[in-house]
């Protein structure tokens, strides 16, 4: 029953990254093709050596870190402030939930225009806080990386929201009322009983918000197309611009690999940590 | 209704629990009515009832999960009717346990320590001295997972008896246990409930578990308390036709009340050709017969003999036995009465009459009970067959 689905999954994803690993050895460049069909591991040597290669994996890697903890914690902080509210409960988490129904294009344009220096929400609210001023927020390199990760995490916490409400509800309403009647405040309640609950979710939240994050392209390259002079040129976005801006279909294909090869680690780590939290349901 | 569940042991101090007219509602539904009760130190109080008389209700307002909307609760003579749980010298012990999963045993009945601000040696002493009490010395690096129902249930409890509280409240803690370990672990709380002196409140709808280990048993009925008292004066003395019909087996007739006086002279409502005398003391509801007036005569199957009565004018009735079904070393006729009464004798089994014979049963007046006025008014069926 199974062969179908490998069959199609290897025509559909197999044979696509044959050839994205068949063209890494390949120099296919739009610009210079009278160079393709020289086979070799030179597209690998190149990224051993481009800086701007791993400026990109460093910046991939900042802005997932940015994105999950920022998401974790104001996902944590919604579903505590919604999970035991009883009038308009549906609408909080309705509201909280929103964000996860745009798309991203539509985040990033919205998020555009309040990132917009002159007559943008951001900058108008900020004309009336005294001592901070207003940036030009995607154009300044200091505060690019910041801005889209806060458009991401108003994208994507909604994710973690809904797992870490799961995970709240999940936990029984008597080890509260234990700890409460053994003198536990509401702080070493969180500490002692709902973070130790929700430990597993939290890790799984983590790992699926990094691939995420990892992966994100969208918001990045409407917003600032990796720009200004590289500030948020992550990896997915220096793929793309090597393909179909510089037209390197081989180097792309090599940063491509490269991806593949980080997100797979990603992966490995999320289902090795699926199958210790299975392991550790099934008792002793 | 005022209930005092003292008398035994130290009475003239202060009590552990006191309860008065406290009353709760949740919605439209009221959980609590007026109930008031006074638990004297030491002693093991059960709150007995059916499913929704607020026993539990009542335990959580001792705790403090529930804030009552009227009356006063206070414990150890201290007014706490609006304290919070954490500042009430109590502690619980949950019908699921509620251990913290991700804690060890040891980690589990130190945290109230460790909340209470007690030093990590004086944690570990305590942790030392609960797991010796509880007879599980060994468990104490184990999660609570690794651990049988029974184990459980004695570390929920050793946690609960960690902070030194001055009263301890149960939550129908035996009820997810097996029958076998249910009765191991009733001998096991009541043995740790004298070593260690402490008040224990213990919440159950299980009558067996209450009668067997309670000190006092108070009997609730939609918010109210019928009756405390203890387990064997609950059993032969009830108050009220509920209580009667909850705890243990009863054979209850409706009686009308002839004569009253020091000597009561009543009639079987199905039987007024039938006239018994019993004596004053025989009256066991806070109402006292009139004359015309409805009773409940109650008397218990093993009370219900068989035979002539040994001298005249004992309370005696001509029966056809329907049904004899034997228990090993007793055996329990069902019985058809004139004006088709119906009533359960116990007899063992060498001396029990078979079906279709027809007998004299009669009861010895001392194990009549005679519920007069309101009380006697018939309730709901019990929660429990009357076999």
């Amino acid at each position: 029953m199974l062969l179908p689905a490998l069959v199609v999954l290897g025509l559909v994803i197999g044979l696509p990254m044959l050839r994205a690993v068949e063209m890494s050895f390949d120099t296919v460049n739009l610009r210079r093709p009278h160079l393709a069909g020289k086979l070799g591991l030179h597209n690998y040597d190149r990224l051993l050596s481009d800086p701007r290669a791993w400026s990109a994996v460093a910046l991939s890697a900042l802005y997932m870190a940015g994105t999950v903890a920022g998401s974790v914690a104001l996902a944590l902080a919604a579903a505590l402030l919604t999970r035991r509210i009883v009038r308009g409960r549906a609408l909080a988490r309705l509201v909280f939930l929103l964000p996860w129904t745009f798309p991203a294009v539509v985040t990033a344009l919205v998020w555009g225009v309040m990132y917009e220096g002159n007559f943008g929400v951001i900058n108008r609210l900020l004309d009336h806080v005294p001592f901070i001023e207003g940036a030009n927020w995607l154009v300044d390199r200091r505060t690019a990386l910041g801005a889209l990760i806060l458009a991401q995490i108003w994208n994507e916490f909604p994710v973690a929201y809904v797992f870490i409400l799961a995970g709240l509800h999940a936990i029984p309403e008597e080890l509260y009322e234990a700890a409460r009647i053994d003198r536990a405040g509401p702080f070493q309640q969180f500490r002692f009983i709902t973070l130790p609950q929700l430990r597993y979710i939290l890790a799984v939240v983590v790992i699926l918000l990094m691939i995420m994050g990892f992966k994100s392209f969208p918001i990045i390259f409407i917003l600032t197309g990796g720009g200004p002079a590289g500030a948020t040129e992550t990896l997915t976005v220096l793929t793309f611009t090597t393909a179909f801006r510089r037209l390197d279909f081989s180097y792309a294909a090599t940063l491509g690999i490269l991806a593949v090869a980080i997100s797979v680690l990603l992966v490995l780590g999320y289902l090795r940590l699926v199958a210790r939290l299975d392991a550790g349901r099934d008792g002793p | 209704m005022t209930a005092r569940a003292g008398g035994a042991p130290r009475t003239d101090e202060t009590p552990a629990i006191e309860v008065e007219g406290v009353t709760k509602r949740f919605g439209t539904h009221g959980a609590l009515d007026d109930v008031s009760l006074a638990v004297a130190p030491g002693l093991f109080v059960t709150l007995l009832g059916p499913s929704g008389c607020g026993k539990s209700t009542l335990l959580r307002a001792v705790a403090g999960f529930v804030i009552p909307d009227a009356g006063r609760l206070r414990i150890g003579g201290r007014d706490m009717t609006r304290e919070p749980p954490h500042r009430r010298p109590v502690s619980m012990v949950f019908q699921d346990y509620a251990l913290f999963p991700h804690m060890t045993v040891r980690e589990n009945i130190g945290f109230g320590c460790e909340m209470k601000g007690m030093s990590r040696a004086e944690i570990a002493r305590r942790c030392a001295e609960l797991l010796e009490l509880i007879r599980l010395p060994e468990v104490g690096g184990r999660l609570p997972e690794a651990l049988s129902g029974g184990q459980r249930q004695r570390v929920a409890l050793a946690r609960a008896l960690a902070p030194d509280p001055v009263s301890l409240l149960l939550d129908e803690p035996l009820g997810a246990l097996d029958l076998k370990l249910r009765l191991e672990m009733q001998q096991e709380l009541k043995a740790i409930q004298r070593r260690t002196g402490k008040t224990f409140v213990f919440v159950t709808h299980d009558q067996d578990e209450a009668l067997s280990m309670s000190d006092r048993v108070a009997v609730m009925r939609a918010g109210r308390i019928e009756q405390i008292d203890a387990p064997e004066r609950l059993y032969a003395r009830p108050a009220t036709a509920f209580v009667a019909g909850f705890v243990g087996a009863a054979n209850m007739i409706a009686m009308q009340v002839e004569e009253t006086g020091a000597q009561l002279a009543c009639s079987p409502v199905a039987a007024p050709g039938l006239r018994w005398v019993l004596p004053a003391a025989a009256v066991s509801s806070a109402e006292a017969p009139r004359r015309g007036g409805a009773a409940l005569m109650v008397v218990r199957p093993e009370a219900l003999r068989v035979g002539p009565p040994p001298a005249e004018g004992f309370p005696s009735i001509e029966a056809e036995v329907v049904e004899r079904t034997f228990f090993g070393g007793r055996v329990h006729l069902r019985l058809r009465g004139p004006g088709g009464m119906t009533l359960v004798a116990e007899a063992r089994p060498q001396d029990s009459p078979a079906p279709g014979e027809v007998v004299t049963c009669h009861a010895l007046p001392d194990e009549i009970a005679l519920i007069a006025g309101d009380a006697a008014a018939p309730v709901p069926p019990p929660a429990r067959p009357q076999t």
